[in-house]
């Protein structure tokens, strides 16, 4: 993980169990389970439905969670808008592009150079690659803009 | 002051006694007392946690509510679409205001 100043995280599951801890106190996700339950409170009182995500800037080290993920930074060399955009992107999305552009790359493979599609006619033997290729290609960029920024 | 630098801010405003003044920006529709007393108590836990995990002292927070990005630092309150935001820009807008 190349996060500008990344000190350490911690990963937990919906039943806040800790799934992974790098150089992490012991007791951050205890602090999380607290502030998020605290937070989901107070955002029904205010009239929101829930506590998307909070960040804690202190002198020395600041500390971000979102998405079952806390991550902690030197304040001094944060880069916020990375910090953010670090939860932004959507990997199933990114890897269900690749995958399909892959795919593509088989199945072009598959009807210039061998006979495994000549049951199917010279053109539309194409077609199903070219589709799957141009949605792949879609796909890889947009896992990266904001409409993924959704939790 | 340049607010217009933060894409996607909603509207600064300043926490006067238990409740909070519109410094900039639109109407925010809620209940601001409520937010206060809840922002102070936020402000206090948060000191004890930073200490606990040994953050240096806490110079403010921040908290996504649905798609509202509420920031509060010194004083004052940032709300900003936490989707068009750009979070950089959040926390030089405060660091102007702080210096002043």
């Amino acid at each position: 993980m190349k996060i500008r100043g990344y000190i350490g995280h911690v990963r937990v599951d919906d039943n806040w169990r800790v799934v992974e801890k790098v150089n992490v106190p012991d007791q951050l996700a205890e602090i999380l389970k607290f502030n998020v339950e605290k937070g989901n409170q107070e955002a029904k009182e205010l009239g929101f439905s829930k506590l998307n995500g909070f960040a804690m800037m202190g002198s020395v080290k600041s500390l971000t969670f979102m998405k079952n993920e806390a991550i902690m930074v030197e304040t001094e060399k944060a880069d916020w808008q990375e910090l953010f955009v670090h939860y932004v992107y959507m990997k199933g999305w990114l890897a269900l592009g690749i995958t399909l552009v892959i795919l593509s790359m088989i199945l072009y493979y598959m009807a210039l150079f061998t006979s495994y599609l000549d049951y199917f006619a010279n053109l539309p033997r194409l077609f199903l690659p070219t589709i799957l290729l141009i949605v792949g290609l879609i796909m890889i960029p947009s896992s990266k803009t904001k409409f993924s920024y959704r939790l | 002051m340049e607010f217009n630098k933060v894409p996607g801010l909603k509207a600064v405003y300043s926490v006067k006694g238990d409740d909070l003044v519109k410094v900039y920006g639109e109407e925010i529709n809620l209940d601001t007392k409520k937010l206060v007393s809840f922002l102070k108590e936020n402000a206090k836990i948060g000191e004890e946690e930073a200490r606990k995990l040994d953050m240096g002292t806490l110079l403010g927070f921040a908290m996504i509510l649905d798609n509202l990005g509420v920031a509060y630092m010194g004083g004052y309150v940032m709300f900003v679409d936490a989707v068009k935001t750009n979070w950089n820009t959040v926390l030089d807008a405060f660091k102007e205001v702080l210096v002043k």
